[in-house]
């Protein structure tokens, strides 16, 4: 009878780390992904862009006292220099405060419609999953139908008809928004309703509207969260499509998609400063909220975080 | 009233001609022998610096005539995008009612009765005209015309009275199928409708008898200078290779069967350079190309032009952009000989200096913001029809900023219905200097002496309610602000910058402008009180464009109580006298007394207008092109005069 014996196995190696990476003490999810997050150079470079705008847009003119109200003829088109940091407008204000007021709608539609689009979708997503069958393929072809309407035009004939506003441009993005999210939540509920959490949640008494509030939509949180980053983004390029093409904000809301435009029709003339900065601005806080999303959904799943 | 909206750039629709202009109403004048040389084009006056004498107001310069050899070859000109002609019969439809379709095109091959236009000035060039000034008798009932016997159709037969009467005799058909299929018929006004009978008593002569009396001047401007006679004696067949058919003028059956093979073949736009009725012209060219898919097009002279031209004429070129940027770098590039900067380009005109001659002259039209004085909405009809606000609102307006900061100096100012520049025979005194001058100030000072407490930067309340003096008037009860919707067309940008600019001013006195953007179609269609009763109380001012003026410049039909085009149902009865008297008096003087009312009452805000060749922007052309001046400078209103110009290398 052969024997199994202590002196066949390996020796205990102590000092070796474990496999899977360091174990430490148990920190929370939200701490590790924290941890996570802090440790991507680029979501830390996002994140600082981003704060630098919202300071620049909305404390901005706390401090910088630009014109961007009175339109003054004889100062149009004016280069850099004393006075107007980054030049005049072809109506003679400040372009400075241009940016910064055009920052402000430009966040505040962004942050708005996100917000909007992710408490609709995550809604009509968590509800689909759960619910299934005749609810969830109703739902459904709703959301189909709806990707299938170009957006932009029909965010174009809303504004020609009832004008525009950021409360009113917000509501139409996120009402054309919801819909990525609720395909995004749904799906996740659906792998999350089989789990014995939610099993057990059920054999508790838990009701249809306590699973989703209490159960779904928190373990669906970190996917909503990364959803928003990029319906920001999304948010604020419309809002610059629109301003572009003469439909955004009017006087004295301003946008930096109609800046942009504005400056377009000059850059031949040599009016850099009506055009570059104004760019820069969408570009550098479109790509911050990327950069945050991508670092957010990895810091968030579990799958992808590093140990 | 051959009168049209002007609004964005594609829609830009005026036909610079028509209508003469100031002969007298009961002149007459001897048959005209012009020589068929560029002796007798329009008048222009030189000066030794070898420019023609500077017009006020103007952009550019334009040089004299080159005394050299003249050179034949073909001339290149840009068309602006959306500016491809799409009917050819002159019959022109209100779908295809544009200047680039028929001042452009249609009249270089089939002229009107009388050219209405002498370089920029909105008068008659009688050398240019295929009939003498008309003759009126019988109070103003009876008018009378002769052909000139020196215009010839292509085929060598004479423009008689016969072809005037065909193209009469079509023009009901045509009318009688459907108002829409000739673009200058009013209901009720002007030709057919107030002409009782027709008849040509001689081959050269034609006699019209009116219902009741006009004015003699309108009606030879917006009636008779609508006539494009047609060659009867080619043209009368309902069928390709069919009999001639003779009955035209007393069957109107066989009219109709005229009108409808004609029309059908005008709708062909792939045969228009093959198809051999079109090669029958009066004008001086003929079509030898044409491209369906982009418009693009090349004349040749027609040899038997009985009008004047150049002694070497050359071929031209309508040359298609799809944009304006697309123009301009071709421009740059100098691979077109004539062609425009646009407004948005004008600082970077200086450098073509060394290859192009540059001009610019606005139009003569008037650009406005509508009120609508049926808006009840915070009773903004009650407010807006105080003489003394829309007083205030024009002094917050400031034409002479606009034309600085955004024509880059291309403009002309406009205080009323009559602009400033291209002056006019019917300018009142007060269309030349400003009545309500930029003035913040003023404004204000208005406001607060009817009873308003202004506060700058805020909203203005009503303090004084009634009806006394010193009080904000009747209809405006306590506590009512200052504060409206203005609507403005996204194109082109001018119009949004104006506005912008102008509710800016407002704002500094305490009025306040909510601003959105709309599109020429939307606005013309939905906020237009006669026929979008619905959306009255939608909109308090719009600005879409404007109008351009006959070179009579009645605003019969916008600014009349019952006009189909008063936007915003401006009712004045002394305003209803004064345009009432300009079509039907016969007082010369009429329309000058209706415009100097209108531009004291401003029933909207009249703005500056820009310079406006090829609708908008400079006009250039190589140095290497000549002609007599007015032959450019009538580019600037919608004019083209392509027979007088020349190569000199």
């Amino acid at each position: 009878m052969s024997q199994i014996g202590a002196g066949s196995l390996p020796p205990l190696d102590i000092t070796r780390a474990p496999e899977g990476g360091e174990i430490g003490p148990i920190q929370s999810g939200w701490r590790l992904a924290v941890r996570e997050f802090a440790q991507n150079k680029l979501a830390v470079l996002g994140l600082g862009i981003l704060i630098f705008f919202v300071v620049f847009s909305f404390v901005g003119p706390v401090f910088y006292h630009g014109n961007y109200l009175t339109s003054n003829l004889i100062a149009t088109n004016l280069p850099p220099g004393a006075g107007n940091p980054l030049g005049t407008s072809n109506q003679g204000y400040d372009e400075l405060a241009l940016l910064m007021k055009g920052g402000q709608a430009a966040l505040e539609v962004g942050f708005f419609s996100a917000a909007i689009a992710i408490t609709l979708g995550a809604l009509v997503g968590a509800i689909s999953g759960l619910a299934g069958g005749i609810v969830d393929a109703v739902l459904m072809r709703i959301v189909d139908v709806f990707l299938s309407i170009p957006f932009l035009f029909i965010v174009l004939i809303v504004a020609v008809r009832y004008g525009a506003s950021v409360l009113s441009l917000s509501l139409l993005i996120g009402a054309f928004s919801w819909l990525v999210p609720a395909r995004l939540v749904r799906g996740e509920v659906l792998t999350l309703k089989v789990r014995d959490f939610v099993s057990a949640a059920r054999v508790a008494g838990s009701g249809q509207g306590r699973l989703i509030s209490r159960h779904l939509l928190p373990n669906a949180f970190g996917l909503m969260i990364v959803n928003v980053t990029f319906q920001v983004a999304d948010a604020i390029l419309y809002i610059a499509a629109l301003g572009f093409l003469g439909f955004g904000l009017h006087w004295p809301n301003q946008d930096w998609g109609d800046l942009l435009s504005n400056g377009v029709s000059y850059i031949q003339d040599g009016y850099w400063w009506q055009v570059y900065p104004v760019g820069a601005c969408i570009v550098l806080v479109v790509i911050a909220c990327n950069l945050i999303g991508d670092a957010l959904r990895d810091s968030l799943d579990v799958r992808l975080r590093r140990r | 009233m051959r009168k049209r909206i002007v609004g964005s750039l594609a829609l830009v629709a005026v036909g610079v001609t028509a209508l003469a202009a100031c002969s007298s109403s009961s002149s007459s004048s001897s048959s005209s022998s012009t020589t068929p040389t560029s002796s007798a084009t329009p008048s222009s006056s030189s000066t030794s610096s070898g420019t023609a004498a500077a017009l006020p107001g103007q952009y550019g310069s334009v040089p004299n005539e080159a005394t050299g050899p003249e050179t034949a070859g073909t001339i290149t000109v840009a068309a602006p995008p959306n500016a491809a002609p799409t009917w050819i019969l002159p019959i022109v439809t209100g779908a295809a009612n544009s200047v680039f379709t028929v001042p452009e095109f249609d009249y270089q091959m089939y002229r009107p009765l009388y050219w209405l236009l002498n370089g920029v000035e909105p008068k008659e060039t009688p050398a240019m005209s295929l009939a003498n000034d008309p003759v009126w008798s019988n109070g103003d009932k009876t008018v009378t015309f002769t052909l000139k016997s020196n215009y010839k159709w292509s085929n060598g037969q004479p423009v008689t009275s016969q072809d005037v009467l065909f193209w009469w005799y079509l023009m009901k058909a045509a009318i009688k199928e459907s108002p829409a299929n000739w673009a200058y018929y009013t209901p009720g006004l002007g030709v057919p409708d107030q002409v009782k009978s027709i008849t040509a008593p001689n081959s050269s002569t034609v006699v019209l008898n009116l219902t009741a009396a006009v004015n003699p001047v309108w009606f030879q401007e917006d009636s008779l200078g609508a006539i494009q006679p047609m060659p009867s004696q080619s043209w009368d067949i309902d069928a390709t290779g069919g009999k001639p058919i003779t009955d035209w003028a007393t069957n109107p059956a066989d009219a109709k069967k005229i009108y409808d093979y004609l029309s059908g073949q005008a709708k062909s736009l792939s045969t228009y350079a093959t198809n051999p009725l079109w090669q029958i012209v009066d004008g001086p060219y003929k079509l030898s190309s044409f491209t369906t898919s982009t418009g693009a097009f090349t004349m040749v002279p027609n040899t038997n032009y009985g009008g004047p031209h150049a002694t070497t004429e050359s071929s031209w070129q309508s040359v298609p952009f799809t944009s304006d940027a697309a123009e301009f770098n071709a421009v740059k590039s100098g691979s077109i000989d004539i062609g425009y900067v646009p407004l948005t380009d004008l600082p970077q005109a200086t450098s073509l200096t060394s290859s192009y001659n540059e001009f610019g002259y606005s139009d003569f039209g008037w650009s406005y913001v509508a009120y609508n004085f049926k808006d009840t909405t915070s009773d903004f009809n009650n407010i807006i029809d105080k003489l003394y606000i829309r007083q205030a609102l024009a002094h917050l307006e400031d034409e002479a900023g606009y034309i600085h900061a955004f024509f880059y100096g291309a403009g002309g100012q406009g205080f009323g219905p009559v602009p400033a520049i291209p002056q006019s025979p019917y300018s009142p005194s007060n269309a030349l200097t400003d009545p309500y001058p930029f003035s913040t100030s003023d404004a204000a000072t208005i406001l607060k002496d009817n009873g308003w407490n202004v506060v700058p930067n805020g909203t203005d309340t009503c303090a004084k309610p009634g009806s006394g003096a010193g009080e904000c008037g009747a209809g405006i009860a306590a506590g009512t602000k200052l504060e409206w919707n203005v609507i403005y067309n996204t194109s082109p940008a001018i119009i949004g910058e104006q506005v912008q600019d102008w509710a800016s001013q407002a704002r500094s006195v305490g009025i306040t402008m909510n601003l959105s953007s709309s599109n020429f179609n939307y606005m013309i269609e939905n906020y237009n009180d006669p026929s979008s009763p619905k959306t009255i109380d939608k909109w308090a001012m719009e600005d879409f464009g404007g109008f351009t003026d006959s070179t009579y410049p009645t605003t019969f039909g916008v600014f009349n109580s019952t006009g189909s085009s008063n936007l915003g149902g401006y009712a004045d009865p002394e305003a209803d006298k004064l345009i009432t008297a300009s079509i039907s008096s016969s007082n010369p003087d009429a329309v000058t007394a209706e415009a100097e009312y209108l531009t004291e009452q401003q029933p909207g805000l009249f703005q500056p207008n820009p310079d406006s060749a090829f609708a908008s922007g400079i006009l250039v052309w190589k140095k290497d092109v000549s002609g007599p001046p007015t032959s450019f400078q009538s580019l600037t209103q919608y004019g083209w005069n392509p027979e007088f110009w020349f190569l000199t290398s």
